[in-house]
């Protein structure tokens, strides 16, 4: 045929050789939530993840095998373990860093140090920050880190799973929901107000939060007392004492009185990660059960 | 005019207690008026939170400030007349780092039993007092030998906390520096009334040896040669203090500030004689801790500043006062 | 009647008394003198039991001086120490009335008798008027005034005092003696002092003992007996003079040599003493 001429074919060839490459050799370029401009050669293979939520997700995204290392407090999944630490999140060991070579960090916002961002820039490692701040802030998360490990199909497929959750519990919620307390910590007592994650979840569900405005308030005795929750939600970090111990001395509280104090898995509520869905779904169930009945 | 002051110690302490008992009271995040608060006390009315509020919580909070600032106040004057030092601190005897280490190593070895916190606290200052008072023996135990002592095994006991505290992850971290902090909210109910007999029994016999604290200021050599068994005395007297601070520290965390200032202010006031400085500086310290406590709890409602912080600010100007008003006189 | 027996006592290896004995006898009153470190006031603390000695023994009626009771040993002697620091500023009064704690085994307030006996012991040292005051306030002379009266209150039958004298002026210092006069031989107490007031020990004393510089005895007796011009230099090297009478003794120090340009009058014109020799 005259268009499979030798050159012609050697052209081809050697385009068909080179697409794959360009492909994969396309420079990736994203804004971080912190409107930083991060750009990388292309998906990143040695991802060192400082954030325990955004190493849960980057192994729901099966993209666990591109972890390079995590931190102390990365412990889901349990095979996120068999990954080498490099320390606390907020003071990661700088050698056991540059062990690990990593082409991207992530860092949060909120939770990480900024003098190890600029030791990171110093070192010209590539940074991205998260800072998810609400539901759709977690599903962008999801988005930006399926971009940058190169596993879009999967992400697209968590955030559909996480956007069907959510609207199945915005229809089931009902219409008179109970007035809530989201305990974080009881002693001493930290409240989750409405400014934050929980409280948005916590709104979802059709759940009225007894502390308004505020990210996470420090409550006493008495304001407890004033506020008399119908549901006290406490999603407390293991190390803190029992929840019963405390609020069953103030039998005045109609939470106690009627049995309303549930003790949810804290990292399904507070970690910005796939388990929100699961966080989600157990919230839904308890806010429904414990709605006042419609007269 | 000054000698009837003197004279009327009694009544005038009595009634900074009983006005700082009604402030702290009528204090809190519930609006309550002092005719409300008669009211409530005195027939059983008002609604059910109210109720609760006066008689379970303010009412406890009140006593129990009461007990450890009349506690702090009480061994704070005992330890400046055995020291010989008019600023000893119960805290500067390493009673303070040996409380706060005991708590910590109770939050890192998880032990969860009830009142593990304040238990441990005890034991935790008893331990450093005995530590303070051994290592003290050798040369005699004199007064800066002690404090030589105590702020040694202070120093050690912080660093080891300090270590401990970077090892311990995020929240029982947040907890045990709340606690460290110096806080009232947290005493386990039902030991109110053990630690109230055992600081009664230990405040009389304190007052007992009132002469006996007179004399020891004067030195330990002539108290010795004024018929004093000073090995004896002292450790009977370091024993009831510690026993008192410890108390205090496993109750109540780290209040700095009562145990210095007030036994020096009711000094300023009313004479060093022990017979009736002991009595003043009790029910001083009391009014004092339980009007810092009140202030701690309403000032930035709902969240609890730690009381010790309280202590201190208005500790220090009332002290400075005191000591330009009197240095006057 | 206390006994001393063969004591010896040494301070960081360094002996200080060597084969000491002595016997005192009650209603004695007896000066204990000698150069700075020569063991004065080691003697004192032997007396009382404050200190174990390593040789020999210190006896009293009772027993051996250290094993008895810090208390009872109160019951039986007074100690005027120098000089007190007072941090803590008590009156008078009270810190007088706590010589009374070995009599009322201190736990008790003080009666009417007990003040009444303070303010006694306070008109005897010639402080009573200062009773209110605090003692931060006092001046040297009058705390040690103090803490004589605060000995008297202890109302023991021996007196121990060591240098108690050295801050008075010389009315008050008269007046101090005069006091330890009727004491001793009015009321019959038994006084051991240290003093370096030579001509005070002559005229006051029954006894003298005098130590010398590495704590061997000197001489022990009547105080004429005991200062002599030769004694005295051999234990301050001073050279004295003495006016024995019949009934008194006095002891004049030699004058110092005089500086050349000492002298006012001549201030100034002398050569060679510029800027030396200063105020007469």
């Amino acid at each position: 045929m005259p268009c499979l001429s030798r050159p012609f074919l050697i052209w081809w060839l050697l385009a068909l050789w080179w697409l794959p490459a360009a492909v994969a050799a396309t420079p990736l370029t994203l804004v971080d939530d912190l409107g930083r401009r991060v750009e990388l050669a292309g998906p990143a293979c040695r991802i060192l993840s400082l954030v325990p939520s955004v190493t849960e997700t980057l192994f729901a995204l099966g993209a666990g095998g591109k972890l390079v290392g995590r931190t102390d407090f990365c412990t889901y999944p349990p095979a996120a373990l068999q990954l080498p630490s490099v320390g606390a999140y907020d003071n990661p060991n700088l050698e056991a860093v540059l062990l690990r070579r990593p082409d991207l960090v992530i860092l949060s916002a909120d939770m990480s140090n900024p003098a190890a961002l600029a030791r990171f820039e110093a070192l010209r490692l590539p940074v991205y920050i998260v800072y998810p701040r609400s539901l759709d802030g977690v599903a962008r998360q999801f988005e930006q880190l399926g971009r940058l490990c190169g596993r879009e199909a999967a992400a697209a497929g968590l955030g559909r799973r996480f956007a069907a959750v959510r609207q199945q519990v915005a229809r089931q919620a009902p219409v008179l929901g109970p007035r809530v307390l989201l305990c974080v910590m009881v002693e001493p007592l930290i409240v989750a107000g409405d400014e934050t994650l929980m409280g948005e979840m916590l709104r979802l569900c059709g759940g009225r939060n007894v502390a308004p405005g505020q990210r996470f308030p420090q409550w006493n005795v008495e304001t407890l007392l004033q506020a008399d929750p119908q549901l006290i939600l406490v999603s407390a970090h293991p190390g803190q004492p029992r929840p019963e111990t405390f609020f069953e001395r103030w039998p005045v509280l109609q939470a106690v009185r009627q049995g309303r104090l549930v003790q949810l898995e804290a990292d399904w509520l507070q970690r910005p990660g796939p388990r929100l869905i699961e966080g989600l779904q157990a919230l839904a169930a308890v806010v429904r059960q414990a709605a006042p009945v419609q007269p | 005019m000054r000698r009837s002051l003197v004279r009327a110690w009694l009544p005038l302490c009595l009634l900074c207690l009983l006005l700082a008992a009604l402030f702290s009271l009528v204090s809190g995040t519930l609006d309550l008026s002092p005719a409300q608060v008669l009211r409530l006390l005195l027939a059983p009315e008002g609604t059910a939170v109210e109720q609760v509020v006066l008689w379970q919580v303010r009412l406890p909070r009140l006593l129990l400030a009461g007990l450890v600032g009349a506690s702090l106040a009480l061994s704070g004057s005992v330890f400046q007349a055995v020291l010989r030092n008019p600023l000893a601190d119960p805290y500067l005897l390493g009673i303070s780092g040996g409380a706060a280490l005991g708590a910590v190593l109770a939050l890192v070895l998880k032990l969860r039993f009830f009142a593990a916190l304040p238990l441990a606290a005890f034991v935790g200052a008893l331990a450093a007092l005995a530590l303070v008072y051994l290592v003290a023996q050798a040369q005699q135990a004199s007064g800066p030998t002690l404090i030589l002592a105590g702020v040694m095994v202070g120093s050690l006991a912080t660093a080891v906390l300090l270590f401990l505290l970077w090892l311990i992850p995020a929240d029982p971290l947040r907890s045990a520096v709340f606690w460290l902090a110096g806080n009232l909210a947290h005493a386990p109910p039902g030991w109110l009334s053990w630690a109230a007999t055992g600081c009664a029994l230990c405040g009389l016999y304190l007052w007992r040896q009132a002469p006996l604290l007179d004399l020891f200021t004067q030195g330990e050599d002539v108290a010795a040669d004024l018929g004093v068994d000073v090995g004896r005395a002292r450790l009977q007297l370091f024993c009831a203090a510690g026993l008192l601070v410890a108390t205090a520290v496993a109750l109540a965390g780290l209040v700095g500030f009562v145990g210095l200032v007030v036994p020096h202010a009711a000094r300023l006031l009313w004479g060093p004689a022990h017979r009736r400085l002991l009595p003043a500086a009790a029910l001083l310290g009391a009014a004092f801790l339980i009007l810092a406590d009140a202030v701690a709890r309403s000032l930035l409602a709902p969240a609890e500043v730690p009381v010790g912080v309280f202590t201190a600010l208005i500790g220090a100007p009332l002290f400075l006062y005191l000591l330009r008003w009197r240095g006057q006189a | 009647m206390i006994r001393l027996q063969a004591l010896g006592f040494s301070y960081n290896g360094r002996p200080l008394l060597r084969q000491l004995d002595l016997v005192i006898p009650a209603g004695d009153l007896l000066t204990v003198m000698g150069p700075n470190g020569s063991g004065k006031s080691t003697l004192l603390r032997l007396l009382r039991g404050r200190l174990q000695p390593q040789q020999g023994q210190v006896l009293w009626p009772e027993g051996e001086a250290h094993r008895l009771s810090r208390l009872r040993m109160a019951q039986l002697v007074a100690v005027v120490p120098q000089q007190l620091e007072q941090p803590f500023g008590f009156p008078v009064r009270e810190l007088v009335a706590m010589g009374l704690y070995a009599r009322r085994r201190g736990l008790a307030a003080p009666g009417r008798r007990d003040w009444l006996l303070v303010d006694e012991a306070l008109q005897r040292c010639d402080v009573g008027h200062l009773a209110g005051r605090t003692c931060a306030r006092l001046s040297g002379g009058e705390l040690q005034r103090v803490l004589l009266a605060r000995a008297l209150v202890q109302q023991t039958p021996v007196l121990l005092l060591d240098e108690a004298t050295s801050q008075l002026d010389m009315g008050h210092r008269d007046r101090v003696a005069l006091l330890l006069q009727q004491l001793c031989y009015g009321e019959g107490k038994t006084i051991i002092q240290v003093s370096h007031d030579l001509n005070a020990a002559a005229q006051l004393s029954r006894r003298v003992l005098l130590l010398s510089a590495a704590g061997q005895v000197l001489a022990l007796g009547e105080p004429r007996q005991v200062l002599t011009a030769e004694n005295i230099r051999r234990a301050y090297g001073v050279e004295v003079e003495i006016l024995a009478e019949a009934d008194s003794l006095r002891i004049l120090p030699r004058p110092l040599p005089a500086w050349s340009g000492q002298s006012l009058s001549a201030a100034g014109t002398q050569a060679g003493s510029p800027g030396v020799g200063g105020s007469a």
